[in-house]
């Protein structure tokens, strides 16, 4: 679905409207700096001699100038000189001054300025053609803007269409991970952990197998395997395990991958193990020793409502495993709900609590298994409805034919009969009539 | 029949033409082996109009168009493999070398065949000039049909009320599918016979915007007359501002948002159009306008596409007549009524009479149950393929599978059935209950009458003349007849009315 080849309209000939600009330009340069505002008469010879590409170097020299020029009149300056470039076919030699000058800040402008950046640099990316790899460039100093103003929020719900930009750029893995490492810092910076993480780990993948023992994707890897551990509701490790730069840290870093192990699939005892062998591992390590036990202790608790046939599990048994006074067992349990990691009923009259529906730490084969045989259930038993209501559609249209025909030929029987009566009755007169005549 | 070969040619897309003479190919046999590129198409040619009697058969053309002539058929049935884009196109030509274009012809959007009655519609003079079919089969594209790819981040800096900040914050639009409908009838009655080539048609929009401005909701439009040449546009502002005023006086929420065109192509028309509408004084001042295309090209998929406009130029003359359209997202929301109802509406399209009938609750109700079925077949199948490992697990949706099936009820149809018969005996004697009053009602009804019509006819009767009388009492015969209280009752009258005469 093509958009509209051109969305910047405006009337009137390349040389009149550089002429303009040019115009403005030197207006605005004056009120900083008069002896050089002359970019009008550098370029006039070179319109009278079709220099285009001479003329708007110039231009685009000059109007690093309209950061300062007023907020009313900064976009459609700019707009008039991105009409201009995009008429050369050496856009691309134009764009980074122009990115440049957008992402430092906009004096006239101090609220606004980040906005205005975006408008211009939005109207940039969205002139150019979807598969323009310039584009990424453009995005790129996005990024810069939203950064340095700290709007992630805006850029977030943009973010979805990230994929399919890539696709159509034909972005190399390299530049990919650039670009989603960018993402994962703003997004920090923002305090957006989870959106974050969710770009480290997107970087993590991009990561070729045969450079996973390299520095980078090594640092890479700790990075993002710190990230998960620290981040207070992040649960799910088994998409860390299964990335190659993760598995590659079993060789380099081991310690990290014991960790990671025992917050895969392992239980609070086995943390306990992990501190007393790796006395300084987390202090050094630059994480939240009082976030993982907890986390340790919630993992510990899914681990053993999923690992319990009978489906109920007594307070003590649970006190017992997270090493908790058993009074404290109903707040663990709730926190553990809260967590969205197990559903159930905590009965206090007996001491236990009544497993619903509890998460897998390792979703393997056998959990597949169930998912199917549950699927199977359901479909059997909806094919046992739809048989049933199906039948009775039809018994249903049957009856209702049957019982309508049956009223049908009552009512008409009694009102036909009751016509017939009447018109015996006025028969009656008729006969009387032709008795007269 | 006589083959002139045919000059080489090109169609106008550039693609070369290959001729094929299909009386040719019947009468000698020679086969019509084209070489297969892409995915199935075929064109039948056929006798009658309803693509009925198939006798010459167009398989597996390739790419590229192909001239087609001597051709008898009625209608051509065109079909492909796949409801995708894009499509098989045919072309109707006068001439035999697939030049002197009469009309287009093509398969609809989401349909895998499409019938053309070819000598069932238009006047007669090109009727019987029909000579030649091209057909063209564009080259299948390798990427998908790019979706719009647009950035929208900040909205261009515009005024602000007084009292309050100007904003860059980004703004999201929402239509509603009503807006949609109007706009697309009001392009179906457009003026198309007419000199002016108004290809496009426009008119306002109104809606309502969110408190912070973010948010603007189309809900109505009207039409409003313009007519454009190629160099001047003019727009009935008059009725434009009359007609928004009774509007904002039956719907006094609503505000103007924006216009419409039905043409994805901007120009600069639409550039003053544009600042028009987001102008002081009549427009959206000091709320951006929003400007909505929707297309409306038979046998395309609408497309829908909303902007907001920046200005562009550094001189008041230049900024008057010149704008800078920011795309802006969107969003064609309804509610589940709405939706059901369109969905209704929607089954009538296929219907050669255009109706649909409302489905009962017990035929949705097993409509939806087959469409949950579908659903988890669906499902099913990328478990078993996880199971066995053709396709790659992910975690995530498999515990979200296990999280969403621990909800899933367990019914054993013998309950169902059950619960069913109990609801289904209830309604029976509901539906029987009232029918029996339906019937005492009318009974009643027609004894009261049949008394009324009895007493009169008796009374006055006797007093009746000849020829008024006679003609009366035939009338309130044939009352009697139609078994109705009331045409007894006419009749009665009537004698009475002879009566008097």
């Amino acid at each position: 679905m093509p958009g509209p080849t051109n969305t910047l309209l405006i009337e009137g000939s390349f040389e009149e409207l550089a002429d303009e600009l040019a115009h403005y330009i030197d207006d605005v340069q004056k009120k900083q700096n008069p002896e050089s505002a002359n970019t009008q008469a550098e370029i006039a010879p070179l319109l009278e001699k079709e220099q285009k590409d001479e003329a708007l170097k110039k231009l685009v020299t000059a109007s690093d100038v309209l950061n300062t020029a007023p907020e009313k009149e900064f976009i459609a300056a700019y707009n008039l000189l991105v009409h201009l470039i995009r008429q050369s076919p050496n856009l691309d030699k134009f764009l980074p001054k122009i990115c440049q000058n957008l992402s430092s800040p906009i004096k006239s402008s101090p609220t606004n300025g980040p906005g205005l950046a975006l408008t211009i640099l939005t109207t940039i990316f969205n002139i150019l053609p979807p598969d323009n790899d310039t584009r990424y460039h453009v995005f790129f100093a996005v990024l810069r803007v939203v950064r340095a103003s700290s709007s992630f929020e805006l850029l977030r719900p943009q973010l979805k269409s990230l994929d399919s930009w890539i696709g159509a750029w034909e972005t190399d893995e390299e530049d990919q991970r650039k670009l989603y490492l960018e993402i994962a810092n703003v997004a920090a910076e923002a305090g957006e952990d989870a959106q974050s993480y969710l770009y480290l780990l997107r970087a993590l993948r991009t990561i070729p197998v045969e450079e996973v023992s390299s520095k980078e994707s090594q640092a890479l890897a700790v990075r993002a395997l710190k990230s998960a551990l620290n981040h207070p509701s992040h649960f799910d490790f088994q998409d860390l395990t299964s990335s190659d730069p993760i598995q590659a840290l079993r060789k380099s870093d081991s310690d990290w991958y014991d960790l990671l192990e025992v917050f895969n699939a392992e239980l609070l005892d086995d943390y306990n193990d992990f501190l007393e062998s790796h006395d300084d591992f987390l202090s050094n390590a630059g994480l939240d020793g009082s976030i993982l036990y907890r986390k340790m202790r919630l993992l510990t608790l899914a681990s053993l409502a999923a690992s319990t046939p009978s489906r109920s599990l007594p307070y003590q048994h649970i006190a017992r495993a997270l090493k908790i006074p058993s009074e404290d067992v109903e707040i663990w349990v709730i926190d553990v709900i809260r967590a969205g990691l197990v559903e159930g009923k905590l009965s206090q009259l007996n001491q236990t609590f009544l497993i619903h529906r509890s998460t897998y730490r390792v979703f393997g084969e056998k959990q597949w298994t169930e998912v199917q045989g549950r699927l199977d259930t359901w479909r059997t038993s909806l094919m046992g409805v739809l048989e049933v209501v199906r039948s009775e559609r039809i018994k249903m249209a049957g009856e209702r034919e049957r019982e309508l025909r049956e009223l049908e030929g009552r009512v008409n029987g009694g009102g036909g009969g009751m016509g017939r009566g009447m018109g015996g009755g006025r028969g009656g007169p008729r006969d009387f009539d032709m008795g007269m005549d | 029949m006589s083959i002139t070969p045919a000059p080489a040619a090109t169609a106008k897309d550039g693609s070369p033409i290959r001729y094929v003479d299909i009386f040719d190919s019947i009468v000698n046999g020679t086969n019509d082996s084209l070489t297969r590129r892409s995915g199935d198409h075929y064109a039948h040619f056929a006798v009658g109009y309803g693509c009925g009697d198939s006798y010459y058969l167009v398989n597996n053309f390739g790419c590229g168009g192909t001239c087609y002539r001597g051709f008898t058929a009625q209608s051509i049935l065109l079909g492909q493999a796949g409801s995708g884009n894009p499509k098989l196109t045919g072309s109707m030509y006068t001439s035999n070398d697939c030049s002197g274009s009469i009309s287009k012809v093509g398969i609809a959007s989401g349909q895998t065949t499409g019938c053309i009655p070819i000598s069932g519609s238009g006047d007669s003079g090109k009727r019987a000039k029909k000579e030649a079919l091209y057909l063209l089969l564009p080259e299948y594209l390798t990427k998908m049909v790019e979706a719009d790819s647009f950035l929208h981040l900040a909205r261009p800096l515009g005024p602000a009320l007084p009292g309050s900040q100007p904003t860059t914050a980004p703004l999201n639009v929402i239509i509603q599918p009503q807006a949609i409908f109007s706009i697309l009838d009001h392009s179906l009655r457009r003026n198309t016979d007419s000199n002016t080539d108004n290809e496009r048609v426009i008119g306002t929009l109104l809606g309502v915007r969110s408190e912070d401005g973010q948010e603007v909701e189309i809900r109505n439009c009207f039409a409003v007359g313009h007519t454009e040449t190629a160099e001047q546009v003019e727009v009935d502002m008059d009725y434009q501002k009359q007609m928004l005023q009774f509007h904002l006086k039956a719907n006094p929420k609503e505000v103007l948002v924006g216009w419409y065109a039905t043409s994805a192509e901007l120009n600069t028309f639409s550039a003053l159009i544009q600042n028009f509408y987001g102008g002081q004084g009549d427009g959206t001042w000091p709320h951006p306008a929003v400007h909505l295309t929707v297309t409306t090209d038979a046998g395309k998929e609408i497309e829908t596409r909303t902007f907001i406009s920046a200005p562009v130029g550094v001189t008041a003359d230049r900024a008057a007549d010149s704008a800078a359209f920011t795309p802006v997202p969107h969003e064609i929301r309804y509610g589940e009524a709405e939706k059901s109802g369109l969905e209704l509406i929607a089954g009538a399209k296929d219907n050669k009479d255009r109706t649909a009938s409302v489905p009962t609750d017990i035929e949705a109700l097993e409509r939806q149950i087959e469409e949950v079925l579908g659903m988890l077949d669906r499902v099913s199948k990328y478990v078993e393929a996880v199971i066995e490992e053709e396709t790659p697990p992910s975690s995530a949706l498999g515990q979200f599978l296990l999280n969403a099936l621990a909800l899933a009820p367990k019914v054993d149809p013998e309950d169902i059935e059950r619960d069913f018969n109990n609801h289904i005996q209830d309604v029976l004697v509901v539906s029987y209950l009232a029918n029996t009053i339906r019937t005492q009602i009318d009974l009643s009804n027609r004894l009261a009458t049949a008394a009324l019509t009895l007493g009169a006819g008796d009374g006055l009767g006797g007093g009746q003349t000849n020829g008024t009388g006679t003609e009366g009492r035939e009338r309130g015969q044939r009352g009697g007849r139609g078994q109705r209280g009331g045409g007894g009752d006419r009749g009665g009258d009537r004698d009475r009315g002879g009566d008097r005469g």
